[in-house]
């Protein structure tokens, strides 16, 4: 209210000036205050402080023209009738500190002068030098600051989204490096006893890193199911950390893993594979275009269709775009917040969407902060592999399903109870994934721990399907002992299984 | 000489005119038709001379003052204070006009600016969105024809917004349907509409026998289930006829209410929204089963609709770009349930015997 005065009593003695000034004296008392920038005879309030014409006058200019100043001297020069133009900026700097607010200034205005004058000028400075800011049509009028301010106050939010999906990324591709060192001196250890040390050393300098070339194809139904199982297992712990998830009640939480599982299976490879020859998995081994038929028939079956497709519609928009990383997990975080998933309650939708929407705004956020000019396209290309990946995820669910039903190979218990939805798996589903969801257990922050119970629950439930070596059974004693409460549930696993089978 | 007059007079008296838009007493004179204070008298000047319009942030009830609501404030312009808009004179000058009105008509030409007092309201995203005329859309992107459609995005988006527009005409809600007869009458209707739309289609030329053939299959798919989910979250019409129906049939139907119908009902498309959305969803089903010719006209048919979209949000609507993002991204992993649901309407369709 007092500020609305004050402007007003500014535009009255602003038209008053303009319209006469020799009558200004007569009119208007000069006010008793001086100009509390330079000390000279004030005018009135001008943009919320006590000033002179000159300062007023100053000040606007120095905003519409958005003009930077440099002090020649140590930024401490006096400011005062006498010398308030020997320098510009410290003048200025005293306007924003005695409080002059430049959201004040009337961005809309008529440009001060007549009409005459403006047209003298080839382009006045109040059109051309206006703040890039403020262009956008749908400002209210508040001012570039103000823009600025709405700016600052997105990108903090958009970065806190990604970092944390890139944060727990990280901590799942340091988990599956560790184990698969673990596994590739086990796999070659257990193999011909010739130049069984060149093996081992072999093993343990490829399985160093992750992301080493892989070094040979995938030839084994083993190979297969142990990548899937331990991919799915790492993603139950990297759901437990997106934002409403652990909100959610079990049923819904069972439907979200089960709508997004198969499209973890497809996305994490395909991710990794540098060009549209190959697709390479975790375990160093790579699937090729042609040479499936290097597996054995059940599992050349389950696959061959699958790899051209993931080359061509995920591998392939995925290189052509050139995807970040940053991007890439907006994309997991897109596929697995899914409010339309069947079966999930209102509530849960309403929460989904919501987090959905944030995943959004950070993702366009950071693309419009990488590359700005091209920033729609781009986005829309990204947002455009959700539905390539959820058709996939129908050939890959009908795969396992005639798999299975025909009794070609020998499925998973645990990618049954993840991807399939049949009948006699509905009773099953429901016990394994609550209690892999009830487990505590969390990725530790170095990644160096031993393997985690849900982890040896799975490994368990391989044994019906796998004839274990001397090692891994050695390897599975130990949880066992430590786990007697999970030892049962695994053994009702495996009776189920037999019965099954 | 206003100045002489009250210099004549030393003490105000109390019966000195009042603005009727602002309440204050200061400068009152004729302007525009109407007795005004000479602030309120610029403030319409300009709303009228740059073409500006204002929306209220509440109910347009504000009352007095003159910063409060600038919707309001001319609204009592020209209702309360009587001024007229053809008695302001076209600005000559155009050096002075600024900068962002100028950028706005580069855009738009000389449609007029749309500026709400917050530029980022959420709350008010459907009157936002309902601004938009109905029958006309951007010409602004005359160099931006695709060399394979050889058409503009904006007439491609309007070809799309024909086909629903002409579905209007004929319309059969598939969702009120109980009995295989209905959905075969509706099935065989659709299945002569989706030739005719597939015979235009922009593209089409360059296709062959087969992949038309399967096009068409689509195009069938959405004019069935798509709109009429659309369609439905503001349709009245509940049928009460209990006598025989399908079991599969109400499933399915069931299932196309619970996932697509409860996320439409929210959005809220518009027509150009919803006619974007029902493209995305024909092109991206076709992509994953076609040849190598399809998939490049379906990839262009893509980038079309959705420049023409964003072309769209930009002129009509007072969304700011993030918004748009939210808004495209939506509508894009809507898609999404689309595939589910024309999986299981061809298994619905084969237990039921159609030919498909």
């Amino acid at each position: 209210m007092d500020y609305f005065l004050d402007a007003s009593k500014h535009i009255q003695l602003n038209q008053i000036d303009e319209e006469s000034s020799d009558d200004f004296m007569d009119l208007v008392d000069p006010l008793a205050e001086p100009c509390a920038v330079c000390g000279d005879k004030s005018t009135g309030t001008h943009y919320g402080v006590i000033s002179c014409n000159g300062c007023k006058g100053f000040f606007r200019r120095t905003v519409l023209r958005d003009q930077k100043f440099t002090c020649r001297f140590n930024k401490r020069c006096v400011i005062d009738k006498n010398f308030r133009c020997a320098c510009r900026y410290c003048r200025f700097q005293k306007c924003v500190q005695v409080g002059m607010k430049r959201e004040a200034i009337q961005f809309e205005r008529d440009p001060v002068g007549s009409p005459t004058s403006g047209a003298s000028l080839n382009g006045t400075p109040f059109k051309k030098d206006r703040s890039p800011g403020y262009e956008n049509g749908n400002s209210n009028g508040v001012g570039s600051n103000g823009m600025g301010q709405e700016n600052m106050r997105t990108v903090p939010q958009s970065s806190s989204v990604i970092d944390a999906l890139m944060e727990m990324e990280a901590r799942v591709n340091q988990e599956m490096c560790n184990r698969y060192r673990r596994s590739q001196i086990f796999a070659n250890g257990s193999g011909g006893s010739n130049g069984n040390d060149t093996d081992i050393q072999q093993g343990s300098d490829s399985g160093a890193s992750a992301f080493a070339p892989p070094n040979r194809p995938c030839t084994t139904e083993v190979d297969l199911n142990e990548i899937s199982r331990t991919t799915l297992l790492l993603m139950v712990e990297w759901a437990k950390t997106i934002n409403p998830f652990m909100d959610l009640s079990m049923e819904d939480k069972i439907i979200l893993l089960k709508n997004y599982a198969p499209q973890h299976l497809i996305l994490m490879p395909a991710f990794r594979s540098p060009d549209t020859t190959r697709v390479c998995l975790f375990n160093n081994t790579y699937m090729t275009r042609d040479n499936n038929t290097d597996l054995n028939g059940f599992a050349a079956f389950k696959t061959s269709n699958i790899t051209p497709r993931v080359l061509d519609e995920i591998v392939w928009p995925m290189r052509q775009l050139q995807m970040r990383e940053q991007e890439f997990v907006c994309l997991k975080a897109l596929a697995f917040l899914h409010p339309e998933a069947k079966g999930l309650s209102n509530s849960s939708q309403i929460m989904i969407r919501d987090a959905r929407n944030r995943v959004l705004k950070a993702l366009y956020a950071f693309i419009l902060d990488q590359m700005p000019d091209d920033a729609p396209t781009r986005y829309g290309n990204i947002l455009l592999l959700a539905p390539a990946l959820k058709a996939l995820t129908q050939l890959l669910i009908e795969n396992m399903t005639l798999t299975k039903f025909f009794g070609l190979a020998e499925v998973d218990s645990l990618l049954s109870e993840f991807i399939l939805d049949d009948i006699n798996d509905h009773s099953t589903a429901p016990v394994s994934l609550q209690q892999h969801l009830s487990s505590p257990t969390t990725l530790p922050t170095n990644g160096v721990s031993p393997l985690n119970p849900a982890g040896s629950v799975g490994s368990v439930s391989s044994v019906s399907g796998i004839t274990p070596t001397g090692m891994l059974s050695a390897t599975l004693a130990a949880p066992l002992a430590i786990h007697p409460l999970q030892s049962q549930d695994s053994i009702l696993n495996s009776e189920q299984n037999n019965h099954m089978l | 000489m206003k100045l002489s007059t009250s210099l004549e007079m030393p003490f105000r008296e109390s019966t000195d005119p009042i603005c009727s838009v602002c309440n204050f007493s200061s400068l009152i004179a004729p302007h525009f038709g109407g007795l005004v204070c000479s602030a309120c008298a610029s403030f319409f000047r300009r709303t009228v001379a740059l073409n500006i319009h204002y929306l209220c942030k509440k109910d347009n009830q504000c009352k007095g003052m003159r910063k409060n609501c600038r919707a309001c404030r001319f609204e009592s312009c020209v209702k309360i204070a009587g001024m007229k808009r053809s008695l302001v004179k076209e600005r000559k000058n155009l050096n002075n006009i600024p900068l962002y009105i100028l950028n706005r008509r580069n855009e738009t030409g000389n449609q007029g600016v749309v500026r709400a007092f917050v530029s980022s309201n959420q709350n008010r995203l459907e009157n936002r969105l309902s601004l938009s005329p109905l029958t006309e859309l951007p010409i602004n992107d005359e160099m931006d024809v695709s060399k394979i459609l050889k058409t503009t995005p904006s007439s491609l988006l309007k070809y799309y917004v024909e086909q629903v527009s002409h579905g209007k005409q004929f319309y059969m809600n598939t969702l009120n349907i109980r009995t295989k007869e209905e959905l075969f009458e509706i099935v065989s209707y659709q299945s002569k509409v989706a030739a005719e739309t597939c015979r235009t289609c922009p593209g089409v030329d360059l296709l062959d026998n087969r992949d038309i053939l399967i096009l068409r299959k689509y195009f069938q798919f959405s004019n069935i289930w798509i709109e009429s989910t659309w369609k439905y979250w503001f349709s009245n019409d509940f049928s009460n006829d209990t006598e025989k129906f399908d079991i599969k049939l109400m499933e399915f139907i069931g299932q196309v209410k619970s996932t697509l119908l409860i996320s439409l009902s929210r959005l809220k498309f518009n027509i150009f929204e919803f006619t974007a959305f029902k493209a995305i969803c024909i092109w991206k089903l076709v992509y994953h089963e076609t040849s190598r010719a399809m998939k490049i006209v379906a990839q262009e048919h893509y980038e079309g609709v959705t420049k023409a979209l964003i072309s769209y949000y930009q002129t009509y609507t007072l969304l700011d770009s993030m918004e748009i993002a939210i808004r495209v991204g939506e509508i894009t992993l809507l898609v999404s349930s689309v595939f589910q649901m024309y999986h299981d309407m061809a298994k619905l369709y084969l237990h039921m015997g159609l030919p498909f």
